[in-house]
Formats: structure tokens, C-alpha cells, sequence
């Protein structure tokens, strides 16, 4: 499921890189650069959709999470058949994603992967898209790919954008051309409640709506919810709903009904996040970038635990 | 005495560790804390000892096992993780490499989608695993992984150049996908199957579990004229396709899992295991006719001696819990179809299993839950059932019931098994030739002419004392065909044979040992058409019963051609055994054992039917988890299905299911 971000941010921009004398000064006229003296660029800021999962050929994400934040992202050539999760189900403003695993006769080898239609495809590789500086932040940053080819930067403030803050992420461009995106600074995101329960009566139907509470922020940022089934790492699904941050929402008991169906073997997580996303066409396929305050509930259900059997 | 799988070779390796320390070859000892997270390398015996594990997968017992970490985002750091703190990779990855300079280790759900997978994979991930029977060092990745033979061989060099033992290491491929990369291994990374791991193996745990009994030694042959008593443990020469009750027993050929042995070890809570050389290893038979205690661990055993006192005590403080069994429901007179058998529009499923199995019985209870799947993914055959009500009239009408009766008071038929046996088997002769309410059998064979004209017919026994807790029933009764337009296969014969199988002496022997009331048990009958000409037949367990932590999901499968059996097969005969991995990506089959009924370097199944079969045994898994279920490290959930592959039935598949029940687990 995409969503359009409901902002009036579409404010048209002029990045241009500043003299090196006022390197690291936040311009008044929008993105300042603390590194690019030579870089010079045009771009219209605005927000996009997400990338459809099945054209999603690389992500970059800005996090603020519970204990720390960090910028990465990566660019494939290709796009790995287990990440485009299958609508099951949809209520409300909620939608139960299903992963499918593909079948291959014969099985794939070392360095292949399994696509929908059932033939044996080069596993996706990343790809350099040159260097990519971050402008906006707390603090700009310059990313070189690392030794697998991730961007990465874990020294960064926490958190590292302002609410409000326009922030323009620029690949220079390699082995795909030249890009930018665009995020907006988002207000830390606070739980009212972080125990998020979900209620079953011994015969495991789920009985009421999940109510979930946060402080809410002005700005029109998107409160993204996802609820996911650990299974040791298999997650067979996930829950994804999107909300107005308005402080509070509800997630359909029908769609938690199927969710808990899907069986809760392990540890079930629960997060929420305030966010704005863009996206882009590159030459390869789409990028997007996702800006986002992170928290993490605890997701119970009742009438299980990892270690109980449940009554019948 | 405490044994291990290889003395000898445990000794040899004990000795090189030793030597090590000492400096051999450059390498001494590098790990000084008792307990470790890590080390970045393994300088004797001693360090590895202190990183090991059991293997999260024992399919081939006893071997030892540290998982090796190597990042290739750090300069290919690498780390031996203490496999005890950690189980798996990602546990200790997200603890000691995300952060603190170091790129961040993402969720366990996005960290398993990449670091198995992906070619740009940070991490290579693998373990080092210690076989003691064959005195094996080997290097191995997970069968779902889908490492480059570049990356196997740049883990397996830096490992080797990591490790004391590294000279002799090798490369054991786990899956067949891993052994086909791994044939693009330069000749400098020797390779070892699974098969020259399994030869140098002479141990094999199948039950665990402790008991205390008397040893003695029997041939297979024998036990068709010897009678075994509940406190025998028995050492045998080869694999019988049955036992009577005992409290132990060691066979000197290998088993499978879900071998009938096996299975009755299971129902019976009691130790099995395989031990090469057993019937004359000359420490066993040093203890014949002694009383002992046998102890069988995943990865261990030990036969000691102890008097008989202690038996006794043991005994009486561990004698088998009586096990209660639900009254037959006999105001239930209809011949049933199958999917009308559990009501669960008025029920949970739990609760319609307890209402219909009194009147039905386990296996026809079970079997009415197809009716509540998909049937293209759970292909199974149109049934229906016949109530517990027939036989009990059937008892009745012929006096058998007071000869039952008779029997049970008769202090000959109680205390010798060779006058029990005869006169079991002389009730089950006049029950076969006994004649059937006339009624009853006009209702039968109306319902055969109407719903299945012209089909020879499986009439598949379906007692109310199978499938509870801790007795399971499985394998004690018997099936037999009949079909209306065949004389050959006179109908209410198959019924009767199929009614008098409850007191095969074997059964009943069963039912003492676990105090059950023989005169509670009742016995339905399961009816849908027969499988004469089947490509394949096999038995599935939906967990991987080799990994009791449920870290490496998957479907055991035993599977074998046309109707060998899998579960009581020929002396020499042995079946196809894999690990079907199928919620993992690229769905790897890891075979166990192959059948030497194909040709070598073939499979029973094809992995187009092995994909189908998987699909239905998801679907079987998950119906009955929230009665059964969930798996958990402490609590075993999985189901036992029966399956057949047969083009004979249209439909659109080959693939029938014909039963499922909850599984008992491995003991332990």
C-alpha cells in the first residue's frame, strides 16, 4: 500500500552549493550544503509515493530510533522476489500482507533466487549510485558505499533531523544515474501507551478492536503501524496500516482475527512511526526514501505465550 | 560405564587438542575465560569445547558444533561465537557487530532475508562442526544457503587459517542445492557427504529417554517366539518390524525415525537407540542378564549397572501413568461421511475432536478435518465412517463381549503370555468367521452401491484409544480391502478382520502396559477407496523432529516406492528420508538417507512432488496448531501424516492424503 503524504510541502527549491566560506551554515533559502563546494544542482522539492514493492529497486531510509539513529540505504539491479509481500486482506486503513517463497524445479543455485513466475534469477546485487550527501540534517552527511556495497552512517545525532526541517538527499551517480529525494523532519514519535494487546477468548477469536494511542504532532506526517509475526524470522505476515496523526487509531479486529490465525509461534513485534516518504525513477528502476521517528510496543495476545499451550 | 559414539576417535581427538596446546604445529591454546562470547580463533581442543554447541540440527548424531561469524564489512573479521550464549547468528551478530563503528544489524525478519541469501551479504555465516564417530572436522552453511562457491571457499580458507584443526578440515554440503555449488569448489577444499559422515557414525539416538531394566540379547527372529517382559531392555542384532512391550532397546542396525519400533517407543515413553557392533560389543554383553540403567541423550549414551533393588524402585516409582479412555458414544447408529464427522460450525475444533472420536474414533475424527481444508492444497480421498455402535453390537450379538470378559479373569490368559496369545488369537479367528448383524451389513453395502460403485474399498481401523495423551495407538491395529464386486475381496470380511485387530496380541500388550480398560475400547472404521496401484507412499512429520529448538523450521518426510512400506520395511530396504525446508526461501530438501529401491543418485520423489507435498503438510500444520499446537523449545507440536502419490484418481493432483494425527515427539 502506498499513500500520498497529505503536506502542502511542494515548495519549489533551488539547492545550490554554497561558497566553501559559509560551509556548514544552514542557508536561508533553503538546503545549505557543509560539504559540496563543487556539487551544483536544481531540484523542485516534493514528496512522492513509496515505490510499488515489485519495482522497488533500492531504498534509503533516515531513522530515529528508541536508542539510536542512522542514515543507509542501498541500490540492486534487480529486485529480490521474497520483499514483494502478496495482499491477503484489507480493513479499515489497514492491509495483512502475506510473504510467498516462490518455487523453483530444479532448485535455484548459489547466487540465484526463485522469481514469482518460477525461474532461477541472479540474486540482486547492489550497485553504486556514487556518493550520496544528505543535506538538511542536524548534521550533513557523505556516504561512500562500504565493502558490500551498503551506504551507512551510524554517527549521526539522535534524532537527526528538526520537525519541519526540508531535507534533500543527492546521489552524484555510477553505475545509476544521478537522483534526489526529499524528506521533511518529523517530531519524535511518544507512545500514550506502549503495551498493545491484542484479545482472544479461548476459542482464539479475537474479541475486540485494537485501539492504539500516540502524542500526536502537527506538520500532516503520515503514523505508519506495522505488526508482525517473528516466527523465528520466517514472519510468514505482516500488518501495515497507515494513519492522519491525530494521536490515536484503530486496527479492525477482522483483520486481527486473520493475522492471529496465521499462527503466533515466537515473538510478535509491534512498531509505530511518524514518517514522510518520496520517491524517484532512476535509470535502473524506482528509489525511495523514508524519514521516520521509530518507537516499539509490546505486542501481546492473549491466550498465548511463546512457552504456554493454549487452552482449547 | 558412560560411552560415547567413538571412544577411540573421542581419544584421538582429545589427544591432538592436547597436543596442540603443547604447541604443535604453531597453535596453543588461545581462549583464557571459562565462558567466552567469542574468539577469533581456536587454538586447541579446550577452546572449541568452550564455543560448542549441539548442533541445531542432529541428524546425524554426535557431532559438536560452533557457528562461525565473518564480516565482510570489517575487513573479514572473524568470530567463533560461543554457540551456547548464541544459538544462532543472528543473536550474537546483533549483540557484538551492529554499532559502535559497525553498520547496524537490522531486525531478525530483514537480517534473515539478506545474510543467507543476498551476494552482498555483510555476514558469511556457517559452523564448524566436530563429528566424533567419524573424527570429523567439517565446515558447513545452512542447506538453505545460497552462498557462491567463491564465498564457501573464501569461509572455508579463513576458517581453516583460523583453526588448529584447520589441516584437516573439510566441506560437508547439507543440502543438495549446497552440494551442487559445492561441486564448483576447487579440488584444495576437500569435500565430505553426508553419507561418509553417516558410515563412520555408530550411534544413533531415536528416543531419548532413562530406564532401568534387565539387558538381554535376542535375535530380530526370535522375538517371534520369545516373549519380552515390560522390564526387559533388549539388544538386537537387526531392525524388527515389531516388538512387544519392554522397557529399552538397542538395535545394532540403524532405524529411521518413524520406524515402527520407533513409533511404539514413542507411545511407550521408552529409550531407543541404534549402536553399530552392539549385539556382541563385549562391554554390553559383560552386563547380560544384569540389571542396568540406560540413559539415551541426543548425542550419548550410557548402559550402567545397578542391582536390582534400584530397578525396583525405579520401577514402581515409574511405572506408565494409566491412561483413561473416553467412554464409546453408542447412540451413534448413522454410517457417517467424512465431512460431516466434526461439527466445527458449532464447535472448536478441539471440542468436535472430543465429541466425535467416542462415536468415530481417533483416526476418522482426524481424518473429518480434511473436510475444513483446501481441498487442491490437502487432496484427499471422499470417505465416510462407520460408528463404534457395529462393533459393539457385532460383540454382543456373537458373545463375544462375555468371552472377553472370561479372558480377562482367567489367571492363566494373565500370567502367561504364550496362553494369551493363543487365546487372543483364537477370538480373533472366530470373530473373522463370526456373522455380522444382517441389517447393518444391507445399510453397508447400499451405501458402497450408492456412493461408490464399482471401487474396491480401504476399510482402515479407528479406535476410541488412539491419539490421547501419551498413548497415541499408532500401528497397533490393521486396514484390509474389500470390494462388492469382487469376490476376492469379500466386504464383510475386511470389516471383521479390521474389527478383530483389537485384540491382536500386540495391541493388547500395549493397552496392559499402559493400564488401559481393553473392555473401554471400541473400535470404528475409517472407509474410502483403496490405493492398489500407488507410485509412492510415505509418512511426514510437520516439524524437523532433528531440531528441538525450532530454529530451522521444516517437514521430516519418509517416503518410499509404490507400497514398500516405510514403516515396516524388508530387512535391507531402506526408504528416502529429507528435511523439506519449505518456509524457508528457495525451499531446500536436505536428504537424509536415500532409497535403494531407485537408482542411484535419484529420489522417490520428484521436487515438483515434494513442493506439493509440502504445501499440504503448511496446511495440515497449521489447521490443527491452536488444538495441538504451537511449537515451542518446550513444548514439541507437529502432525503425523500419511500420503500417497497416485495417477490412478485424477483430480488434477497425484498427491493424496490419507491421515493425519498429532505426533508424539522424540521423548527427552
Amino acid at each position: 500500500m502506498t499513500r500520498r503524504i497529505p503536506l502542502v510541502l511542494l515548495i519549489g527549491i533551488a539547492a545550490a552549493a554554497l561558497a566553501s566560506g559559509v560551509a556548514g551554515c544552514k542557508g536561508d533559502d533553503g538546503f545549505s550544503s557543509a560539504s559540496s563546494d563543487t556539487d551544483t544542482f536544481d531540484h523542485e522539492f516534493a514528496l512522492d509515493e513509496r515505490c510499488p514493492l515489485e519495482d522497488r529497486y533500492g531504498a534509503f531510509e533516515i531513522g530515529h530510533h528508541p536508542l539510536y539513529s542512522n542514515v543507509r540505504g542501498q541500490v540492486k539491479d534487480g529486485v529480490n522476489p521474497v520483499t514483494i509481500w502478496h495482499p491477503e486482506q484489507e480493513a479499515g486503513n489497514c492491509q495483512l500482507l502475506r510473504k510467498i517463497h516462490p518455487e523453483c524445479d530444479p532448485a535455484c543455485g548459489g547466487g540465484e533466487t526463485c522469481d514469482h513466475d518460477g525461474e532461477c534469477i541472479p540474486f540482486p546485487s547492489n550497485v553504486s549510485v556514487g556518493t550520496v550527501n544528505v543535506y538538511g540534517l542536524e548534521q550533513d552527511i557523505s556516504l561512500e558505499p562500504n565493502a558490500v556495497g551498503d551506504y551507512e552512517d551510524n554517527d549521526v545525532p539522535s534524532p537527526p533531523f528538526a520537525p519541519g526541517e526540508q531535507i534533500l538527499l543527492h546521489a552524484a551517480g555510477d553505475e545509476v544515474s544521478e537522483f534526489f529525494l526529499d524528506a521533511v523532519g518529523v517530531e519524535p514519535l511518544e507512545l500514550v501507551d506502549d503495551e498493545w494487546v491484542i484479545v482472544r477468548d479461548e476459542a482464539l477469536a479475537v474479541q475486540e478492536d485494537l485501539e492504539i494511542m500516540w502524542v500526536p504532532a502537527d506538520g500532516g506526517a503520515t503514523i505508519m503501524a506495522t505488526l508482525m509475526i517473528d516466527q523465528h524470522g520466517n514472519s510468514p505476515v505482516t500488518m501495515v496500516c497507515y494513519f492522519e496523526d491525530t494521536g490515536s487509531a484503530t486496527i479492525p479486529k477482522s483483520l486481527l482475527q486473520t493475522f492471529t490465525e496465521w499462527g503466533v509461534t515466537g515473538y510478535a513485534t509491534g512498531n509505530l512511526y511518524r514518517q514522510t516518504f518520496d520517491s524517484t525513477e532512476t535509470s535502473l528502476g524506482c528509489v525511495d526514501l523514508q524519514l521516520f521517528s521509530r518507537v516499539q510496543a509490546a505486542l501481546s495476545v492473549t491466550n498465548h505465550d511463546p512457552t504456554v499451550v493454549p487452552g482449547d | 560405564m558412560i560411552r560415547v559414539q567413538n571412544p577411540a576417535a573421542l581419544l584421538a581427538a582429545v589427544a591432538i587438542g592436547l597436543l596442540g596446546c603443547g604447541g604443535q604445529e604453531g597453535w596453543s591454546c588461545v581462549i583464557d575465560e571459562e565462558d567466552p562470547d567469542y574468539s577469533p580463533q581456536i587454538g586447541c581442543r579446550d577452546d572449541y569445547d568452550k564455543l560448542a554447541s549441539d548442533p541445531v540440527s542432529a541428524s546425524i548424531s554426535g557431532a559438536r558444533s560452533v557457528k562461525v561469524v565473518i564480516d565482510r564489512a570489517d575487513g573479514d573479521s572473524v568470530y567463533f561465537q560461543n554457540s551456547v550464549k548464541y544459538p544462532i547468528h543472528y543473536d550474537f551478530a546483533s549483540t557484538h557487530l551492529s554499532g559502535d563503528g559497525l553498520p547496524v544489524v537490522p531486525l531478525l525478519s530483514d537480517f534473515n532475508v539478506t545474510e543467507y541469501y543476498s551476494p552482498d551479504r555483510r555476514f558469511l555465516l556457517g559452523a564448524v562442526n566436530y563429528y566424533e564417530g567419524a573424527d570429523v572436522w567439517a565446515y558447513e552453511i545452512a542447506p538453505y544457503d545460497t552462498a557462491t562457491a567463491d564465498m564457501i571457499e573464501r569461509a572455508y580458507r579463513l576458517v581453516r587459517k583460523n583453526a588448529y584443526f584447520g589441516k584437516g578440515l573439510y566441506f560437508h554440503p547439507t543440502s543438495d542445492a549446497v552440494s551442487a555449488e559445492a561441486d564448483k569448489l576447487p579440488d584444495s577444499v576437500p569435500i565430505i557427504t553426508t553419507d561418509e559422515l553417516f558410515e563412520g557414525i555408530d550411534y544413533q539416538a531415536l528416543n531419548l529417554g532413562v530406564s532401568k531394566g534387565q539387558l538381554r540379547f535376542l535375535r530380530a527372529q526370535d522375538l517371534e517366539t520369545e516373549y519380552l517382559t515390560f522390564r526387559d531392555i533388549v539388544v538386537l542384532d537387526e531392525v524388527p518390524n515389531d516388538i512387544s512391550v519392554c522397557t529399552g532397546i538397542i538395535t545394532q542396525e540403524f532405524q529411521t525415525p518413524l520406524s515402527h519400533i520407533n513409533v511404539l517407543s514413542q507411545n511407550r515413553g521408552t529409550p531407543n537407540m541404534a549402536l553399530r557392533g552392539a549385539f556382541d560389543d563385549s562391554e554390553l554383553r559383560a552386563l547380560e542378564g544384569a540389571w542396568v540403567e540406560l540413559e539415551v541423550g541426543a548425542f550419548e549414551f550410557s548402559v550402567e549397572e545397578i542391582t536390582k533393588t534400584e530397578a525396583d524402585e525405579w520401577w514402581e516409582s515409574n511405572k506408565p501413568a494409566d491412561v483413561g479412555v473416553p467412554d464409546m458414544d453408542l447412540s451413534v447408529t448413522d454410517l457417517r461421511d467424512y465431512d460431516r464427522i466434526l461439527d466445527l460450525n458449532r464447535f472448536s475444533l478441539g471440542r468436535a475432536l472430543d465429541v466425535a472420536i467416542p462415536a468415530f474414533g481417533g483416526k476418522a475424527s482426524h481424518y473429518g478435518a480434511f473436510a475444513w481444508m483446501d481441498p487442491e492444497v490437502v487432496p484427499h480421498p471422499k470417505a465416510f465412517a462407520i460408528p463404534v455402535f457395529y462393533y459393539a453390537q457385532f460383540m454382543e450379538q456373537n458373545g463375544f463381549d462375555e468371552r472377553v470378559d472370561q479372558l480377562l479373569e482367567d489367571s492363566q490368559f494373565c500370567d502367561d503370555p504364550a496362553f494369551r496369545e493363543a487365546s487372543l488369537d483364537e477370538l480373533r479367528q472366530d470373530m473373522k468367521a463370526a456373522p455380522v448383524d444382517p441389517g447393518f451389513e444391507e445399510m453397508l453395502l447400499s451405501k458402497l452401491e450408492a456412493d461408490y460403485p464399482g471401487i474396491r474399498m480401504r476399510f482402515r481401523s479407528s479406535t476410541n484409544a488412539e491419539d490421547l495423551d501419551g498413548f497415541t495407538g499408532a500401528g497397533l491395529y490393521t486396514s484390509k480391502s474389500g470390494d462388492p464386486g469382487d469376490p476376492a475381496y469379500p466386504v464383510m470380511d475386511a470389516v471383521r478382520t479390521v474389527w478383530s485387530s483389537i485384540w491382536f496380541f500386540r495391541a493388547f500388550e500395549e493397552r496392559e502396559y499402559r493400564s488401559i480398560d481393553h473392555r473401554s475400547v471400541g473400535m470404528a472404521i475409517l472407509v474410502h477407496h483403496s490405493f492398489p496401484y500407488e507410485e509412492s507412499n510415505g509418512v511426514a512429520v510437520t516439524a524437523n523432529i532433528f531440531d528441538s529448538q525450532g530454529l530451522e523450521p521444516g517437514y521430516y518426510v519418509n517416503v518410499q516406492l509404490g507400497d514398500y512400506s516405510v514403516v515396516l520395511p524388508d530387512p535391507g530396504v531402506t526408504s528416502d528420508q529429507f528435511i523439506i525446508h519449505y518456509e524457508m526461501p528457495g525451499q531446500p530438501v536436505v536428504y537424509i538417507d536415500h532409497s535403494n529401491l531407485v537408482p542411484a543418485g535419484e529420489s522417490v520423489l520428484t521436487r515438483a512432488e515434494a513442493l506439493e507435498l509440502g504445501a499440504a503438510l503448511w496446511e495440515i500444520n497449521d489447521f490443527f496448531k491452536g488444538t495441538y499446537g504451537p511449537f515451542t523449545p518446550d513444548h514439541f507440536y507437529a502432525m503425523d501424516v500419511e500420503f500417497k502419490f497416485d495417477d490412478d484418481w485424477g483430480g488434477g493432483s497425484d498427491l493424496w492424503i490419507k491421515q493425519a494425527r498429532p505426533y508424539p515427539g522424540w521423548g527427552g
